[in-house]
């Protein structure tokens, strides 16, 4: 969309103030500053020269949307039996899949048989990003934070409860196939890492929308600095071994 | 400090834990000063994850864990404040935003004690919430301290009988969270003993062990709160920890929570709820020492009963209280019964508990004592000869059991009358029944206890068989270093024997007789002895005049000396049946006095007194004690006296011919009282006056000296005579012209001792003329020249 601001060529000196609207400028797609692909909306001010290179200057605007619709209010758990046979079986359950960004992730871990030495479980927030389409479709991943849920072996029957505020996380909504261009997932990947530290984890995708300020009573306070960073004196540093486990 | 590598290198972890801790600590008071809770908060979370550590043994975890929660303490203080500018919500999301779950948790509930300070929320939300967070951590030794963090930071905050926080909130809740906190608590330190481990097995169990405190806490927190009332207790509360204790199978945890929780809890809650209680015990684990438990428990119990005798009468009347006791004692029995492992001396101490328990709270009650003395039999019966490997631990155990009574009672014929209190004492092997039946006397002696029955006696008798005589069962020598005092001992107990009734006391002492004679040689010559002389003072003050009584006892004294004669003390025998001779004669017995004296005395001086300074002392004693009797008629004595003259004149050693003669010459008087042979006594009395001097006379020269000694002594012996029993003052000059004639012959310096002591005499002579006149026909001036 473009304005023309001035439209007879003159000489311009000193301050001069100049009105403009765009009327229903259409913003379909939130503003977004990914790894591989950024969306942006700004405004281009540029002063065309005879004589010389054209000025341009440019201002960001970023763009939230919030939802017009209502969403639907089906928010279904997400629940899963997983195990390794004799070796491990764990049934996990978030309350919900679908959150808003300064939600709080509730969820429990029953541990229906344990037969190996986990040393801890933690739940990472996994952020993916798809660009591209049709065969050239480039994903990249990011870790956005670990979270201990879990320290220690657990007996059969253990039920431990999960509970992550988001706040603490920069997040944005799931962007679904944006302009066709690209996409933003997350992902909840429950992991447990056993004595020998080999890991066992489960991924599960999560929705995240955005609510109106109004309806969100929570606001972001910073996060508090990962003690893992520091760990404690001695702490033995393996290099962690990976193995997949399957789905049952 | 030890010089253990690994406790080197334990001590080296923990003090660097320690310096980042206090670093940390040191860093959030800094931020807490600036009042910049964020930075505090995260200073807080770094110095947490130095718990986080699986390297130190719980007993330096324990070190760190106290230094940590000091520092956590400034954090709450200042929250507590309430100038950071957040709500109290606010802040309880913003900790859990820390990734990892231990500091999270530490924080969560640092910041959720707060928040129920601030009584902006009901305490259970938190309580429940904090007890549901806390599953998160599993691993043993760190959710072990984590869960008594949240313990401790509640500890004040428990809604309950007026306190504060009660608002949405009863004591039910802070009953729920304790015991859901306990039982987490047991769940983690039970396993504790199966991860794996970098330390023994032993020095796990070790370590765990002290950790049981932690567990145990809670359920003092339990007992601690006032709401919590005996109602809540027996119906509610009680069980659930009673199901946890049960279910987590674990023989040191079963051990020290069930002590724990009888030391915990008020006894008179455990009075009430006693069946549960027991019940419970009883299905413990195999392994766990139920006696010892079982054996606190009673203790508690007594002591309950003991301080509170008047609330227990009123309530329950003392039926209940005795009930008690019969419910303890049935309960061990069953104890016994359905545990398949029953450690013996465990059980003894158990046993002990229980007798402890009788005499605290029902003093009265002797036959209890019996019962509990029916247990140890049966429960050391056919162990104590060494057929299992703690037969010296039973023995122990058994000898403390029955020395209690002894010490209690201060009053061994309470014991006696407890059948199985003495059917123990003699299942036990030799030496143990020695020691405990040496007590036994030993007891009896020192209070003076009097033994008046014949059956007493004689129970105590049969049970002091190692003292007493030869047991079938003994082991080594009896007659070792112990040997003088246990017989003396024995002695001592023959005057513990009475009856007022004399015959009654006869017949104890015959069947103290009867014990003692089968006690061998070596034992009669203890006990005999003054079991005689027992007997004989008995008569003695015994007033009686049953004649027939007298005799029966004067023929035990004869027996009991016989006895002593059979079995090889001629000396002794000898001087007893003088004593009975006189015994007898004094009482108006002439013929047993005389059968003693001849039968008795002189038989034994013929036969078996052999050596001459015996025979000499013997005959001397004999003479005493014929010069004391007075009973027999004029033939009698006659012969009597003659029968010793001859005798005396037979004597080995001349000098002890002329002593005896002289000491015979004194029996004479006694015949005055016969009245028509006073003439013939009288020369009889001068002959052997005579016939010693002549003895004396008739000895080597060389002898000088000791016929000097001689002669002098029949002098004053003459001296004597004349006054007590009317010797003739003339026998009495010429044994001084003897005595004269003896001295000049002898060349005897004037100044030498005998010469001063036949002053002295003269003098004395000299002296007595003035009382009595016999003594002025005595010719002493013939000795003037050898004195000039």
């Amino acid at each position: 969309m473009e304005h023309q601001l001035e439209t007879e060529p003159g000489v311009l000196e000193g301050s001069t103030m100049f009105e403009f609207s765009f009327d229903n400028a259409e913003k379909p797609f939130e503003s977004y500053n990914g790894m591989n692909v950024r969306l942006r909306y700004f405004l281009k001010l540029t002063i065309m020269r005879k004589f010389a290179a054209n000025i341009t200057r440019e201002h960001e605007l970023w763009v939230i949307n919030y939802p017009s619709q209502q969403l639907s209010p089906k928010n279904p758990s997400i629940k899963m039996e997983v195990g390794i046979e004799d070796c491990l079986h764990i049934e996990f359950e978030y309350f919900r899949s679908k959150f808003h960004l300064n939600d709080v992730i509730l969820g429990k871990i029953y541990f229906l048989l344990v037969a190996i030495n986990i040393k801890y479980m933690e739940i990472a927030l996994i952020k993916k990003e798809s660009t591209g389409s049709g065969h050239n479709v480039y994903n990249e991943s990011d870790t956005l934070a670990k979270f201990e849920i879990m320290d220690g072996a657990p007996v059969r029957g253990e039920v431990v409860p999960i509970r992550i505020f988001l706040d603490g996380f920069d997040l944005t909504p799931t962007y679904n196939s944006i302009h066709s261009k690209y996409s933003v997932k997350y992902y909840l990947n429950l992991v447990l890492v056993d004595e020998e530290d080999r890991r066992y984890f489960k991924q599960t995708d999560i929705q995240l929308f955005r609510l109106p300020p109004e309806n969100s009573k929570r606001e972001g306070f910073a996060q508090l600095e990962d003690p893992d960073k520091q760990p404690p004196s001695k702490r033995r540093k393996k290099k962690k071994s990976s193995k997949s486990k399957s789905k049952k | 400090m030890s010089n253990d590598p690994f406790e080197i290198e334990q001590q080296k972890l923990l003090n660097e834990a320690i310096q980042v801790v206090n670093e940390q600590g040191q860093c959030m008071k800094i931020e807490l000063d600036r009042n910049s809770l964020r930075s505090a908060l995260t200073a807080c979370a770094s110095m947490i994850s130095e718990l986080r550590t699986s390297l130190l043994t719980p007993r330096n975890y324990y070190a760190l864990y106290l230094v940590a929660s000091q520092h956590l303490n400034s954090l709450t203080e200042h929250i507590e404040m309430g100038d950071h500018g957040l709500s109290m919500n606010e802040l309880y999301e913003l900790v859990q935003l820390c990734g990892n779950i231990l500091p999270r948790l530490y924080l969560l509930i640092a910041v959720g004690s707060c928040y129920i300070k601030s009584k902006e929320i009901p305490a259970k939300d938190i309580f429940h919430d904090l007890v549901e967070m806390t599953k998160g951590v599993q691993h043993p030794t760190r959710g072990l301290f984590l869960r008594s963090f949240l313990s401790d930071s509640t500890r004040e905050l428990l809604p309950d009988r007026g306190s504060e926080y009660n608002r949405g909130s009863t004591v039910n809740d802070s009953i729920d969270l304790i015991l859901t906190n306990f039982t987490e608590m047991n769940k983690l330190w039970v396993r504790m003993q199966h991860g794996k481990s970098f330390i023994s097995q032993a020095r796990k169990e070790a370590e765990r062990k002290q950790l049981g405190s932690l567990i145990g806490k809670n359920l003092q927190r339990l007992a601690e709160l006032e709401g919590l009332t005996i109602g809540i207790y027996q119906s509610d509360v009680l069980t659930r920890i009673l199901k946890q204790i049960d279910k987590c199978g674990d023989v040191l945890a079963q051990q020290i929570l069930m002590e724990t929780l009888i030391l915990a809890f008020s006894d008179e809650y455990h009075l009430r709820t006693l069946p549960t209680l027991l019940d419970t015990v009883l299905k413990l684990t195999d392994g766990v020492n139920i006696q010892s438990i079982v054996g606190l428990l009673i203790e508690r119990l007594s002591a309950y009963i003991k301080e509170n005798p008047s609330k227990s009468t009123h309530s329950q009347g003392v039926e209940e209280e005795k009930d008690i006791f019969l419910v303890m004692s049935d309960y061990v029995v069953q104890v016994a019964s359905e545990r398949d492992y029953v450690d013996t001396p465990d059980m003894l101490r158990l046993i002990g508990s229980l007798l402890n328990m009788v005499f605290e709270c029902f003093p009265g009650e002797i036959p209890y004592v019996d019962i509990i003395f029916d247990l140890v039999y049966v429960h050391i019966d056919g162990k104590t000869r060494g057929e299992t490997s703690d037969c010296d631990e039973i023995l122990r155990e058994t000898r403390k059991l029955l020395l209690v009574p002894m010490e209690t009672f201060q009053n061994i014929t309470t014991l006696l009358d407890l059948s199985n209190y003495t059917k123990v004492i003699e299942i036990l092997p030799y030496e143990e029944r020695k020691y405990v039946v040496t007590r036994l006397a030993q007891n009896a002696v020192d209070n003076d206890t009097q033994l008046t029955s014949v059956e007493e006696v004689d129970l105590l008798l049969s049970l002091l068989g190692p003292l007493v005589r030869d047991c079938d069962d003994k082991t080594g020598n009896d007659y070792d270093e112990d040997f003088d005092e246990e017989q003396n001992l024995v002695a001592s107990m023959i005057s513990l024997f009475y009856n007022p009734e004399f015959e009654t006391h006869i017949n104890i002492l015959s069947t103290a007789h009867e014990h003692f004679s089968a006690g061998g040689i070596k034992r009669i010559t203890y006990t005999l002895v003054p079991l005689v002389f027992s007997t004989l003072q008995l008569i003695q003050k015994s007033g009686t005049q049953d004649k027939t009584l007298l005799r029966k006892a004067l023929k035990l004294a004869g027996t009991a000396v016989t006895s002593l004669h059979s079995a090889g003390k001629p000396d002794i025998s000898f001087r007893l049946y003088l004593h009975a001779a006189l015994a007898a004669g004094k009482l108006g017995l002439p013929q047993m006095s005389y059968d003693f004296l001849t039968k008795g005395a002189l038989t034994i001086y013929d036969e078996e007194i052999a050596s001459p300074k015996n025979r000499f002392d013997a005959m001397i004693l004999f003479v005493a004690a014929l010069k004391e009797l007075d009973c027999f008629s004029h033939d009698s004595y006659d012969t009597l006296v003659n029968q010793t003259a001859v005798t005396c004149s037979r004597l080995l050693h001349p000098e002890h011919q002329a002593r005896a003669l002289t000491a015979t010459a004194g029996l004479f008087v006694s015949a005055l009282d016969y009245g028509e042979n006073q003439f013939v006594e009288a020369k009889l009395m001068k002959d052997k006056l005579s016939k010693a001097a002549k003895l004396v006379n008739a000895m080597e020269p060389d002898y000088q000296e000791l016929k000097e000694e001689l002669i002098l002594e029949m002098l004053d012996y003459g001296v004597y005579l004349v006054g007590a029993n009317n010797l003739d003052p003339t026998t009495l000059s010429s044994l001084i012209t003897v005595t004269k004639n003896f001295f000049e012959e002898g060349k005897t310096s004037n100044t030498s001792a005998h010469a001063i002591h036949l002053k002295k005499t003269l003098k004395r002579i000299n002296q007595l003329s003035s009382e009595n006149e016999a003594y002025g026909e005595v010719d002493i001036y013939q000795l003037k020249d050898f004195f000039s």
